[in-house]
């Protein structure tokens, strides 16, 4: 199976924004309460930025990480923690769906294109050029 | 052709006919009843925006479907009959508002296709025959028709 993965910095950035806010905003409010006053030091704000990296590393494998596996007859979507195995043969339209923000996924419908039956594999957050996928894949389905 | 393709697909979903609707989704050699068409993007009139923009769309505008369709094939006036008549069936079974069929062409339209189309009052399908060579575009008179040569750039 050929796997496609990569880093989505668009979402690693998002986690690291949230971990740092909140690792900053608790230190802060246990400071305050336990001694009364805000300590703000260089090396303090050092190791928030490593830990806020760290966990937020962790996180964005558990939640976004994308890994896209395929080969002739099968592909699987791991997305975090969620993995999921299709058969080709199983879809009868594909099309690309842009999102908005630069984000496009390649949609397989199963039966009807106005039913909501369908998967998306993030084309973009893959780095996968979207019109090449789309002329690959109905090799595979047809 | 290929390249008027994606000329065509990368207006509609880049935003090029946000006024009128926003197309979002776009599928390649897409089959109604017996006809091919080598693109079909769809959308829907009421856009996503941003924060206010996402509100007004909400309260202020309907959320109708809509597709673009583009077809190559030699037309005459039986087949553009019949290809019409599909896309009317189609539309109301997946209830779609309206849409826009885009038929290019090289070479120059026989005088019949034009007259046809030029009379064409459907309202809720914008027909646009476009000369490639000379950047001619002929729509028929619906308002639905008469935008696509104020939105598209061919």
């Amino acid at each position: 199976m050929k796997k496609i993965s990569k880093i989505n910095f668009s979402n690693l950035g998002k986690s690291f924004s949230i971990f740092f806010i909140l690792i900053v905003a608790l230190r802060v409010i246990l400071n305050f309460l336990f001694t009364k006053i805000i300590i703000v030091e260089w090396w303090i704000l050092a190791i928030e930025i490593i830990l806020a990296a760290i966990v937020s590393y962790m996180y964005y494998r558990l939640r976004y990480h994308t890994i896209f596996s395929y080969d002739k007859e099968n592909f699987s979507l791991e997305i975090g923690k969620e993995e999921k195995s299709y058969n080709w043969k199983d879809f009868k339209f594909i099309s690309l769906y842009y999102a908005g923000l630069g984000k496009i996924f390649l949609r397989l419908y199963r039966s009807d294109i106005y039913k909501d039956d369908y998967i998306e594999i993030p084309v973009s957050d893959l780095g996968i050029t979207p019109k090449g996928v789309r002329e690959k894949v109905p090799k595979f389905i047809s | 052709m290929r390249d008027l393709i994606d000329n065509i697909e990368n207006q509609l979903t880049k935003g090029r006919g946000r006024w009128i609707a926003e197309f979002n989704e776009s599928f390649i050699n897409y089959h109604i009843g017996s006809f091919m068409f080598p693109l079909f993007v769809r959308g829907q009139t009421r856009s996503k925006g941003f924060l206010l923009s996402r509100l007004f769309a909400y309260f202020a505008l309907p959320n109708y479907l809509v597709g673009c369709f583009v077809y190559f094939d030699d037309i005459k006036k039986d087949s553009l009959g019949r290809l019409i008549k599909e896309m009317l069936r189609m539309m109301k079974k997946n209830n779609i508002k309206w849409s826009w069929l885009i038929i290019p062409k090289e070479t120059e339209f026989s005088q019949k296709i034009k007259k046809i189309v030029e009379k064409n009052d459907i309202s809720n399908i914008g027909i646009a025959l476009i000369n490639l060579k000379n950047k001619d575009i002929i729509t028929n008179n619906s308002i639905i028709g008469r935008k696509i040569k104020t939105t598209l750039r061919f």
